[in-house]
């Protein structure tokens, strides 16, 4: 079975304590609410790619039986209510061992990752917290800065294989923003906005194109998009679909937006694969 | 622009607030241009580092003796270090809590860089430069969560300049800016987050030195040369000519005191080598010292993955008791 779920969704704290920001809270109660359609239809391990675990000479893989600890942001390290926050992550052994050969075999340098204290990024810990509640085992890829839109797909292909090789139903997360453009001032949450009003319309036009899967369309202006809306990571959340089959079987799957608003200027959504 | 001695910018007039120690004015000692790739902890083999290497990289590790020398005979109070990983976007952040301890693991090389830190900050310092900048019109906070993760950067540049660890530290983040706007406008945020900072020691009477925690190229290889030794040296090397020529090139504008003219290629050097720089440490120490029109010494030079780095020396007190310029 390849993986029998998706999600895109974003990585910032901000939306774990939503306070009166409604765009906040419907980001948040968006994950929550797929965190249990994964649960209603089965799933019992999750997949982790976030852009924001970094990695440059090659991938790493998560292999620590259970990763726990505190974990404060770089920059976000004075939110009330979350500026430390708090991890348990339960790993999927095998499963990490068996990605990282499938990787090496495939001339992907990776290597596997079990140490304490390993610095879990916000990204991952964020979308855990909300879409977790229940148990799921969660495994994790780090983001190579070097792989290109067609280094993911390739490395995503071969995780798919991998995952396709168990019995476990299996939901790959994709954590990544839309628009990159943050504000770089103090703002007050509940004046935050897509700080760029292009930004918003490319925002929109993706996001409506991932819902039609036209992924012919997407790969032709997602360079454009990526350049001009200081895309996270260059949209290679789009690549690391791809590479999943997320785009495979339109007909049967498709897409949808559970929610889109603005994190301290840029964009995010809570894209969930269904019906 | 032109080389001025610290206590001459005491008469520079002051936004920030708070007291001037008017009998005791602090001063910088001097700045160093202080590399940090993991590999130099990792080959020193310090207890506080979990992994265990077989040396390599000596060349730059060994340049690092003449800071520590230096440190040692020149007693300063702090060591204010501005690290690029530790990035931010909001603002310019400083680390004030009196001490911090943790485990630090390099979440890129976590098979070199597991070291446990145990951190005096100078809260008071730290506490004045966030004043400082806020009065110059920057975005600054102050980072006073003790659950803090302090970034390998910061820490490899102060345990390789003194791995005693007996001189208090203040750590400053790197703006990302650079990456917003373009070089000019982040060039000029970190200029005046130089002149707050040497505002700051100034009015607290420290004698500082500085470190600006930098690569110069930072073009580097893909892969792990050899994932089951990171130490083998017969397989590190510059990562191209072209960037050892411009890394010669920015040095040898150090060594000759063209500090002018080295920060009118500073954006060229960025497009062209990917160079650390354009994190804003090196900008940020020259402004706090001045922009000195003197010869940085030359310490050491070395290649880490194909990255250049080298240890730099602008010793202010040596030249102000040669009567400066």
């Amino acid at each position: 079975m390849s993986f029998a779920y998706a999600c895109l969704v974003p990585g910032l704290p901000h939306i774990l304590a939503p306070g009166n920001n409604a765009a906040y809270r419907a980001l948040a109660e968006a994950m929550v609410r797929a965190g249990d359609d994964m649960q209603e239809r089965g799933i019992r391990r999750l997949f982790y790619f976030s852009t924001q675990w970094l990695s440059v000479l090659g991938h790493l893989v998560q292999a620590r039986p259970q990763v726990a600890g505190r974990h404060v942001d770089e920059n976000w390290h004075d939110l009330p209510e979350v500026g430390s926050l708090p991890f348990d992550f339960k790993v999927d052994v095998p499963l990490a061992e068996a990605t990282y050969a499938a990787l090496d075999q495939a001339n992907f340098q990776s290597r596997l990752v079990n140490y304490e204290g390993f610095p879990v990024d916000t990204g991952t810990i964020v979308a855990d917290r909300l879409l977790n509640r229940h148990g799921f085992a969660a495994n994790m890829l780090s983001c190579c800065v070097y792989s290109d839109y067609g280094d993911t797909e390739r490395l995503m292909r071969t995780v798919t294989k991998v995952i396709a090789a168990d019995d476990v139903p299996t939901a790959l997360v994709v954590v990544s923003g839309l628009s990159g453009r943050y504000f770089t001032k103090v703002i007050d949450p509940q004046e935050d906005h897509i700080s760029d009003p292009g930004d918003d319309v490319w925002n929109r036009r993706i996001l409506a194109l991932m819902e039609q899967g036209q992924l012919i369309e997407l790969e032709q202006v997602v360079a454009d998009y990526a350049r001009e809306c200081k895309v996270d990571m260059g949209f290679k959340a789009l690549a690391v679909l791809k590479g999943a089959g997320i785009f495979d079987h339109p007909a049967q799957r498709q897409l949808m937006t559970q929610a889109y608003g603005p994190i301290y200027g840029t964009g995010a959504a809570v894209v969930t694969l269904g019906p | 622009m032109k080389w001025r001695f610290c206590k001459g910018l005491l008469a520079t007039k002051r936004k920030g607030g708070g007291t001037l120690n008017q009998a005791n004015p602090g001063s910088i000692l001097g700045g160093w241009l202080a590399p940090h790739p993991p590999h130099l902890v990792y080959a020193e083999n310090p207890p506080q580092n979990e992994p265990r290497s077989r040396g390599g990289w000596e060349g730059l590790r060994w340049a690092y003796d003449h800071c520590r020398a230096r440190i040692k005979a020149q007693r300063p109070d702090v060591i204010v270090v501005h690290s690029p990983h530790w990035q931010t976007v909001v603002g310019h952040h400083v680390l004030a809590v009196k001490n911090l301890r943790g485990l630090s693991v390099d979440p890129i090389f976590p098979h070199l860089f597991r070291y446990h830190f145990d951190l005096e900050v100078d809260t008071e310092l730290a506490d004045a430069i966030y004043a400082e900048a806020r009065s110059v019109g920057l975005t600054a906070k102050r980072m006073i969560n003790p659950d803090f993760r302090v970034d390998y950067g910061t820490i490899v540049s102060l345990h390789m300049m003194n791995p005693d660890w007996d001189i208090p530290v203040v750590a400053i983040s790197a703006n990302n800016s650079p990456y917003f706007y373009d070089d000019d406008v982040a060039q000029d945020e970190m200029t005046r987050l130089g002149e707050a900072t040497r505002a700051a020691i100034v009015r607290t009477g420290r004698r500082a030195v500085l470190a600006a925690s930098n690569t110069l190229s930072h073009l580097h290889f893909s892969r792990e040369p050899n994932p089951d030794l990171p130490e083998d040296m017969s397989r590190e090397h510059v990562y191209s000519q072209a960037q050892y020529e411009w890394d010669m090139r920015v040095i040898e504008l150090m060594r000759a005191g063209k500090t002018s003219e080295l920060l009118a290629i500073l954006p060229e050097f960025m497009r062209e080598t990917f160079a650390e720089v354009k994190a804003g440490s090196l900008t940020w120490m020259l402004s706090a010292m001045g922009f000195p029109e003197i010869p940085a010494k030359f310490h050491g030079y070395g290649s880490v993955i194909g990255t250049g780095n080298a240890v730099m020396e602008w010793d202010l007190s040596a030249a102000q008791q040669g009567g400066g310029q």
